[in-house]
């Protein structure tokens, strides 16, 4: 017998105040624990997505904002065109190990959403690597009047080889040549088609909307987006300042719920104390009977502080099971109101995460146990004993 | 040879808001190693008090007190739960047993308290034969009568092998036949356990059932007596 299995006991006394207390501090800790995973996953889904891109410099026509190129890389609309020789003049600098351009459009489709459609190189799969068939092959010319379609978009309708699909707004009809593996971005709602075939169906002739661009080397980064902005009609976007961006928009919503996760813990806390502070009082007589058998200061406050960390431990316990059980549920919640969502998992919670909350319920026992426990331990034996008459 | 209790000129007062009430008013007695003594008076004449003041649960107001030579006034609370772990074994009125305990680990749970002690399960068990209650180890108080509780004190009040055993009418809940029972028990260890023994009550006929009656009235000691 240990003074742990009293403390227990006394725990399992109250069953319903107990699980009350516990399912108190099991709520801090599933806001807190869905909270960091979620800024842990988002930004993973998003250096993930970006990193995917394949490109770290994107160059796109000036006025297409920022925002816009946001949306572009997701599919969006209010897109602008730059001539097709700014291409010609970057593409002899030789800091420039890959570049790719694109030409992209967006129809909506009857009864909403959209499709985009995307103008493309063979250079494209070099920035690209990943972006390997699951059926098919590429263009057969760079003019033809084919198109290669991503994942997603050839499972949402329901396309393979050969059929022939019609493009909105345009009187061409092309043929699917080539279905993308599963990439895990944004690629895979796109319809591709080769750039020349798009520039002329959608009558942009000499049209770009973008230029992925890979270095040689990192560090070169912001050298050759500074010679860039010489160019007047474009704008430089380096996917670094995207991922900023987009991170500096949701912190807004972090703010929020991590006073959200404050106010959930202060009030785990109190309860905790005032739970353990009752409990203290009711057993006044019963700890003065123990301090007359031979129990000493420490081991009163001992047992009393092992009675908030068993709930606190609990509560982190449960916790971390509603968190991992209802995080599917809340990054359903979440995306709707994020204003990128990038693909994959939002809410990552990692095994160190539950261990990190463990640990801080277990500090949030040690913390909120001090003063009932001092209390308890300061105890006069015969006052104690007396008070129960 | 040194008595294990000595008292002098011992005084206790309590303050309340309204008065202060001398509880004791200059106590002198002894008792010797192996006593077993009954302390007997009319309510309020301070018995209760007295054995708080043995027990270490309280302090003296002015005079002496002195267990086995050692001086317990003024001691701090640290010296005076060394005494209350090792010293004194604590037997109330009201049994106290700890309610989400079994009678085993009610037995056990001084040794618990007591870093400089292995908790023995032999000797919880061993104890618990001694007061009769073998085959109600695992009970928890609630599912024991009330002799049997008392019974379950006593054990508990042996845990750490004190050297005196300190009882504030412990038969006070109990009907006659358990009573009985309860001081048969008590001189039994007084006896076999070598403990000295003081126990408070009302009871004349119980009270010879011991070895010496010490009489109290209105704070001082009036009579000691050999029984028989
Ligand atoms: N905590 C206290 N505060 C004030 N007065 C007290 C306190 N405890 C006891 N007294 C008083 O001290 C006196 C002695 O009380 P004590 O409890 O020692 O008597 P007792 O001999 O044990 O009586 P009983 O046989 O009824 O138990 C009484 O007058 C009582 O009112
Ligand atoms: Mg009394």
């Amino acid at each position: 017998m240990r003074l742990l299995k009293i403390a227990y006991k006394n725990i399992a006394r109250k069953k319903i105040r107990s699980l009350l207390t516990i399912g108190g501090v099991a709520m801090a800790v599933a806001v807190l624990v869905s909270l960091l995973g979620f800024n842990a996953g988002y930004k993973m889904a998003l250096n993930n997505d970006v990193d995917k891109m394949g490109y770290q410099v994107l160059v796109t026509a000036k006025g297409c904002p920022y925002e816009a190129a946001t949306l572009m890389l997701k599919g969006g609309g209010g897109l602008r065109y730059m001539d097709a020789d700014v291409y010609d003049r970057i593409v002899t600098d030789d800091r420039i190990d890959k570049i790719t351009p694109q030409l992209a459009t967006v129809k909506t489709i009857e009864g909403g959403g959209f499709t985009m459609y995307m103008g493309i190189e063979d250079s494209y799969t070099e920035l690209k690597p990943w972006a390997t068939f699951k059926e098919g092959k590429w263009f057969t010319s760079p003019e033809a009047l084919e198109v290669i379609i991503g994942y997603e978009a050839a499972e949402l309708e329901q396309r393979t080889i050969g059929d022939q699909i019609f493009i909105p707004d345009t009187r061409e009809i092309l043929t699917v040549v080539g279905i993308f593996e599963r990439t895990g971005t944004q690629d895979d709602g796109v319809i591709f088609l080769p750039l020349k075939t798009a520039q002329k169906i959608f009558d942009l002739p000499d049209q770009l909307t973008g230029i992925g661009i890979k270095l040689k080397d990192l560090g070169q980064l912001s050298a050759f987006e500074e010679d860039l902005y010489d160019e007047g009609s474009i704008q430089v976007i380096s996917l670094a300042q995207v991922k900023g961006t987009i991170l500096n928009l949701i912190s807004s919503a972090q703010i929020l719920v991590t006073s959200v996760a404050i106010i959930a813990i202060f009030v785990a806390i109190v309860g905790v104390i005032n739970t353990i502070l009752m409990s203290v009082f009711e057993r006044t007589q019963e700890i003065g009977v123990m301090k007359a058998i031979g129990a000493g200061n420490r081991q009163i406050f001992q047992l009393i502080w092992y009675e908030t960390i068993i709930i606190c431990t609990m509560g982190g316990l449960l916790g971390s099971l509603f968190a991992l059980a209802g995080g599917s549920g809340v990054e359903y919640f979440v995306k709707r109101f994020l204003p990128f969502a990038p693909e994959g998992n939002l809410i990552y919670i990692s095994p160190q995460l539950i261990l990190f909350s463990l640990l801080g319920a277990i500090a949030l026992g040690l913390f909120s146990g001090i003063y009932p426990a001092l209390r308890a331990s300061l105890m006069k034996p015969i006052e104690a004993i007396r008070s129960g008459e | 040879m040194q008595p294990i209790i000595e008292a002098r000129n011992l005084e206790k007062i309590y303050k309340t808001r309204v008065e202060r009430i001398q509880a004791l008013k200059g106590l002198n007695f002894s008792v010797e190693k192996g006593d077993f003594t009954a302390l007997m008076g009319p309510s309020g004449a301070g018995k209760t008090t007295l054995l708080n003041l043995i027990g270490c649960l309280d302090t003296s107001t002015a005079g002496e007190l002195l267990m086995d030579g050692r001086q317990l006034d003024h001691l701090k609370e640290k010296e005076l739960t060394e005494i209350r772990r090792n010293f004194v074994g604590m037997v109330f009125q009201e049994f106290f047993l700890i309610e989400t305990l079994s009678a085993l680990e009610n037995v056990m749970l001084p040794a618990l308290f007591n870093p400089g002690k292995k908790i023995q399960k032999e000797r919880g068990a061993y104890l618990m034969e001694l007061v009769g209650l073998k085959n109600r180890m695992q009970h928890l108080p609630r599912e024991l009568s009330g002799g049997e509780m008392q019974r379950v004190a006593i054990a508990r009040a042996l845990m750490n092998s004190p050297r005196i055993i300190l009882a504030d009418e412990p038969t006070g809940n109990l009907d006659r036949k358990n009573a009985l029972n309860i001081f048969a028990i008590l001189a039994e260890i007084n006896h076999t356990e070598d403990v000295t023994v003081l126990v408070a009550t009302h009871n004349v006929k119980l009270a010879h059932q011991a070895k010496n009656i010490m009489y109290i009235s209105d704070g001082l000691i009036i009579k000691e007596e050999a029984v028989r």
